[in-house]
C-alpha cells in the first residue's frame, strides 16, 4: 500500500484494512509457526514413522522371538534342523559330499528364509545357528537404548554446562571452555575406545558408582561424555550471543534471579536448537556405537548390538554376507530416518524459511 | 523539458509466502526527470523499500508478480532478462541501501568493491580503476582516501561506510541514483551531514 | 602475531602433557586391578607377574611411571608390554598407509564435497537438489566400516565382477598402480561420509549468504551473476567449511580412520591404535594418542591462523 499522494491513513484505518485481507488477527507463536511448517513436511514425517516403526520393532523384540522365531537371542541351535516348504533344511550345513558328486561346505549357516520357515530364521542364521532376526531386534535394542541414552546425557551435560558458561563468564566460563578443549583434544574415537575398552575389562567403581563390565550404561556413558564438547561450544555460542540482547537486561532488570534468567529466557530461545542437535546427536550417536560395538569396546558379548553383529559377520563376509550386511542395513534406516526427520524439524524451526517457500 | 527518465505506472508487486499472498505495493505512479529529486514517503511497511528495489529488477523471484510498468528511458524493467538489467545496475541506476554494514561485503576491501563495478562496468584495468575509486572516495569527504581505499569495511566508521557506498553508486556515473533510507542506519549529525553530501552531489 | 602463536604453542604443550596424563590414569587406574596381571595375561604365573612389576617400575607411585614412560617414548625407546616391539618405529612404520589414505581421502571430499554442495544450492528446492540432498543423507548415514564390508562384499570377492584388490596396503615406492587400486575402495568409504556432511554444510552456509544484504549490493551493481556466485557468495560460503576441513583432516591424520583401516587391512596408524587398544597395551596406545593429539592442535592453531586470514574482521586472539 504505497503511495506518494497524501491519503488520510491513520492507524485504524489500517488496521481494519489488514483485518479485512486476513480475518482476524491472530498471534501466531514461533512454536505454532514450526508446527504448521512441520506438518507439511511429509517427508520428513514419514521418515518419522520409519524410526518410530523400528523402534516399536525392537521394543517388542520379546514378543517375536517368543511368537514368531521360536527362539531366544542367545539360543543355539547349531545341529539342529527346520522346516521350510515342507523339507528338513540343517541350520548349519554339515559339509561333505553330496549323493550327486558334489562337495558342499560344512559350517554354512543358512540364509534368510523370509517367510518360507513360517517365521523362524527370516534373515537367516549365524554360525552359532542363532536366528538373526531375533538378535537383530535384540541387539537394535540395546543399540537404541545406548543411542539415545547417551544422547540424553550428552545433551543435558552439555546444555547445562553450556549454560553455565555463558551466563557466568569468568573462571566458571573458563574452566568449562578449559575441560571442552581437553575432552576435544583428544582423538574422539581413540578416547572412546580407550575408555570402553578399560572400563570392559572390571566394570566402574568409582565415586560410589558400581558398574559390572557388561553393563550398557557403560557405552552409553562413554559415548555421551566423548561428545560432550561437540554439543557443548555450538549451545555456548549461541548462548553468549543471546545474553547481549536487550530482553535478557530486561528480565534481569526486573528482578529476575539467575536461574530464572536461565530457564526462563535464555533456555526457551536455543530450545529449538537443542531440539535439532538432540534428534542429530541421536543419529551419530548410534553410528558411534557401532563402530565401538565393532572393535570391541562398546556393548559386551553376550549383549547383542548392531555393531557386535556386524562385526561377527566381517569374516563370514564371503559365505554368508547377510550377517554383516543386515545388520547395517538397519543402522542405516534407523541413522537416515533420524537425520531426515531432524533436518526436517531445523527447516520448520528456522525462521529464514525464504527457500522453503512453495507456489 | 527535462528527459522523463523513469516512469512508474500503476506498480503492483505481491509476493507468494506461506501465509498467503502479500500485497506490497498495490499500485503506485511517479515519474522521475533528469535533474530532478524524488521523495517516497510512506509509513514503514508501505512498500517503499520493494519500490526502489523493483526499479532495479531486484525484487524478481519465482514467488513474485508484477503488475504495471517500470519505464526506464522507455525500456520496462520488468520485462528485461538478466543480461540487460545487469547493463542498467550500477551503470544507469545505482541504489544505496539502509544499512552500509551489512551491505558491505566483510572480507573484502572497500576500494575493491568500489573498484568491481568499474572494472565490471567500463572493462577498465586495475590502475584505472583504483585511482578512479581513489577520487570517488576523496569527492564523498573521505580523508586519507588513498590509504583508506585499501581498508576493511569493519574499519570505517558508520558515515564513512555510507559515503563509500555512495561512492560506490556513484562510481559508473548513472543517471539515476535511489537512495533507499540511507540515513538509518545512522547517527542523527551524521545524517545530515549525508543528506548534504548527496544534495551537493 | 608472534605472542599469539608463542600462546598457543605453549597451550598445545599443556594440552599434550594433559591428554597424555590422562590416557595414563585411564588405563592404570580406571580397571582397577593389578596392571602387571592384565599384562601379563590369562596363563601368566606368579613370577610373571612380579617379574612384569618389576620391569615396569609398576611399585613406583604413579608419577615415576607416568615420567619414565614419557621419558623413553621421547628417545624413542618406548617398547610395546605385548609385542616387545618398538613403539615409535611401529608408529613410523604406519604413518604411509595412514598418510596415503587420509590425504587422498581428503582431496576427494573436499573436492565433491563441494562440488554436491554449490550444485544442490544452485538448485536449491528444484529435484536434482531433492536427490542430491536424499543421497547426501544416505550418505551421512552409513557407518563406514559397514560400508567397508559392502565394498569389499562387492567389488573385491570371486564374483563375476572383481576388479579391485581385497585389503591391504601396497606402498607407493614398491608399485604406484597396485597402490592406487588398493587405496580406491577406502578412499570411497572414508569419503563419502565426508561428502555428505560437508555438501549439507556448504549447502546451508550458501543459502544462508545468498541472502545477505551485501550480495544484494553486488547484483545491484550489476554484476554478472556468476561473478556475485563466485567472488562474493561463494568466498564467504566456504570460510567455515575451510576451518571444519582443517579438523577433520588433522583427526583422520591421526588415526581416527581407524575404522576403516581395520576393515581394509591397512596397517597404518590407526589400525596400530586399535590393536593396542584391544591388548590394553599401554605404551602404543599413550605414543598413539600423543601423535593424534599433537595433530589436532597443530591444527587448531593452523585453523585459526586461515581463519583470520579468510576473514579480516577475526584477529588471531
Amino acid at each position: 500500500m504505497a503511495t506518494d499522494s497524501s491519503t488520510d491513513f491513520t492507524l485504524d484505518s489500517a488496521a481494519a484494512l489488514a483485518a479485512d485481507e486476513r480475518g482476524e488477527i491472530e498471534g501466531k507463536s514461533p512454536w505454532v509457526l514450526a508446527w504448521r511448517r512441520l506438518r507439511r513436511n511429509y517427508v520428513a514425517l514419514g521418515f518419522l514413522l520409519l524410526f518410530v516403526i523400528i523402534v516399536v520393532l525392537c521394543a517388542f523384540a520379546g514378543t517375536y522371538a517368543s511368537q514368531v522365531a521360536h527362539t531366544g537371542p542367545n539360543d543355539n541351535h547349531l545341529g539342529e534342523t527346520f522346516t521350510r516348504d515342507g523339507k528338513q533344511v540343517p541350520v548349519v550345513s554339515k559339509g561333505g559330499f553330496t549323493t550327486g558328486g558334489g562337495f558342499v561346505a560344512g559350517g554354512i549357516p543358512v540364509g534368510p528364509q523370509l517367510w518360507h520357515a513360517g517365521g523362524r530364521y527370516v534373515f537367516g542364521a549365524d554360525n552359532q545357528g542363532r536366528d538373526v532376526a531375533v538378535r537383530l531386534l535384540y541387539g537394535g535394542r540395546n543399540s537404541l537404548k545406548v543411542g539415545i541414552g547417551s544422547a540424553i546425557f550428552c545433551t543435558v551435560f552439555a546444555l547445562l554446562t553450556a549454560l553455565l558458561a555463558a551466563y557466568y563468564g569468568g573462571w566458571v566460563d573458563w574452566l568449562i571452555s578449559r575441560v571442552y578443549d581437553l575432552i576435544w583434544a583428544f582423538p574422539v574415537l581413540l578416547l572412546a575406545i580407550a575408555l570402553g575398552t578399560a572400563l570392559s575389562i572390571n566394570g566402574f567403581h568409582h565415586l560410589g558408582i558400581n558398574l559390572a563390565a557388561g553393563s550398557l550404561w557403560i557405552p552409553t556413558g562413554v559415548i555421551a561424555f566423548v561428545l560432550i564438547p561437540y554439543v557443548g561450544r555450538p549451545l555456548r555460542g549461541q548462548i553468549l550471543s543471546l545474553r547481549e540482547k536487550e530482553f535478557v537486561e530486561a528480565a534481569t532488570a526486573q528482578g529476575a534471579s539467575s536461574v530464572r534468567v536461565m530457564i526462563g529466557e535464555l533456555l526457551p530461545n536455543i530450545a529449538s536448537s537443542v531440539l535439532v542437535l538432540f534428534t542429530l546427536i541421536i543419529a551419530s550417536n548410534i553410528i558411534t556405537e557401532a563402530g565401538l560395538s565393532f572393535l570391541g569396546a562398546g556393548v559386551q558379548p553376550p549383549n547383542p548390538s548392531w555393531g557386535t553383529l556386524i562385526a561377527d559377520g566381517q569374516s563370514r563376509i564371503v559365505t554368508a554376507p547377510w550377517l554383516a550386511i543386515i545388520p547395517g542395513i538397519a543402522i542405516v534406516l534407523t541413522v537416515l530416518s533420524l537425520n531426515v526427520f531432524g533436518d526436517g524439524l531445523r527447516d520448520a524451526l528456522d525462521p529464514r524459511a525464504k527457500v522453503r517457500v512453495e507456489r | 523539458m527535462a528527459e522523463r527518465l523513469v516512469e512508474v505506472k500503476d506498480l503492483k508487486v505481491q509476493f507468494a509466502t506461506e501465509d498467503g499472498i502479500v500485497k506490497a505495493v498495490d499500485g503506485v505512479s511517479f515519474e522521475l526527470s533528469r535533474g530532478q529529486v524524488l521523495g517516497i514517503v510512506g509509513e514503514s511497511g508501505s512498500g517503499k523499500s520493494v519500490t526502489a528495489m523493483t526499479l532495479l529488477g531486484l525484487t524478481k523471484d519465482k514467488n513474485t508478480r508484477f503488475e504495471g510498468e517500470v519505464l526506464y528511458k522507455g525500456r520496462n524493467v520488468l520485462q528485461m532478462g538478466e543480461g540487460e538489467l545487469q547493463e542498467v545496475r550500477g551503470n544507469e541506476m545505482s541504489m544505496i541501501f539502509q544499512d552500509p554494514m551489512s551491505s558491505l561485503n566483510p572480507v573484502y576491501t572497500v576500494g575493491a568493491q568500489i573498484r568491481e563495478a568499474i572494472q565490471i562496468h567500463e572493462r577498465a584495468d586495475k590502475q584505472q580503476a583504483r585511482r578512479r575509486t581513489i577520487d570517488l572516495l576523496k569527492q564523498v569527504g573521505i580523508p586519507n582516501a588513498d590509504s583508506r581505499v585499501d581498508n576493511y569495511p569493519h574499519e570505517f566508521s558508520g558515515g564513512m561506510r555510507q559515503r563509500a557506498m555512495i561512492a560506490m553508486a556513484l562510481a559508473c556515473n548513472p543517471d539515476v541514483l535511489i537512495a533507499d533510507e540511507p540515513t538509518t542506519a545512522l547517527d542523527v549529525t551524521i545524517q545530515a551531514q549525508i543528506i548534504e553530501l548527496i544534495d551537493r552531489l | 602475531m608472534i605472542a599469539f602463536l608463542i600462546r598457543r604453542l605453549i597451550g598445545a604443550f599443556l594440552v599434550l602433557v594433559a591428554v597424555s596424563f590422562i590416557t595414563y590414569l585411564i588405563f592404570i587406574k580406571i580397571p582397577g586391578g593389578d596392571p602387571a596381571a592384565r599384562i601379563a595375561g590369562r596363563t601368566a604365573t606368579d613370577a610373571n607377574i612380579a617379574d612384569i612389576r618389576q620391569k615396569l617400575n609398576l611399585d613406583d607411585p604413579f608419577y615415576l611411571q607416568y615420567w619414565g614412560m614419557m621419558k623413553s617414548l621421547f628417545t624413542a625407546d618406548l617398547v610395546s608390554y605385548s609385542s616387545q616391539l618398538n613403539v615409535v618405529d611401529q608408529i613410523v612404520s604406519g604413518i604411509p598407509a595412514t598418510f596415503s589414505l587420509c590425504i587422498g581421502a581428503a582431496i576427494i571430499w573436499l573436492f565433491f564435497g563441494t562440488l554436491v554442495g554449490v550444485v544442490s544450492a544452485v538448485y536449491a528446492g528444484r529435484t536434482s537438489d531433492r536427490v542430491i540432498t536424499v543421497l547426501a543423507l544416505i550418505g551421512l548415514s552409513l557407518p563406514v566400516f559397514w560400508l567397508g564390508l559392502v565394498m569389499r562384499y562387492l567389488f573385491a570377492q570371486d564374483h563375476p565382477f572383481r576388479f579391485l584388490p581385497d585389503g591391504g596396503y601396497v606402498p607407493l615406492t614398491t608399485n604406484p598402480w597396485e597402490w592406487f587400486t588398493h587405496l580406491l575402495m577406502p578412499w570411497g568409504a572414508l569419503a563419502v561420509l565426508f561428502i555428505g556432511f560437508y555438501g549439507r554444510v556448504l549447502r546451508s552456509n550458501i543459502l544462508d549468504t545468498i541472502n545477505e544484504d551485501y550480495v544484494r549490493t553486488a547484483k545491484a551493481k550489476g554484476l554478472p551473476y556468476r561473478h556475485v556466485l563466485i567472488k562474493h557468495v561463494l568466498r564467504n560460503s566456504m570460510i567455515p567449511i575451510v576451518t571444519l576441513f582443517g579438523l577433520d583432516f588433522a583427526a583422520v591424520l591421526g588415526g581416527a580412520a581407524i575404522l576403516t583401516e581395520t576393515v581394509f587391512d591397512l596397517k597404518g596408524v590407526g589400525w596400530y591404535a586399535a590393536q593396542s587398544v584391544g591388548d590394553l597395551d599401554l605404551p602404543p596406545i599413550m605414543a598413539v594418542t600423543i601423535y593424534a593429539t599433537f595433530f589436532i592442535v597443530i591444527f587448531s592453531v593452523i585453523v585459526d591462523l586461515l581463519y583470520a586470514w579468510l576473514d579480516p574482521r577475526i584477529r588471531p586472539t
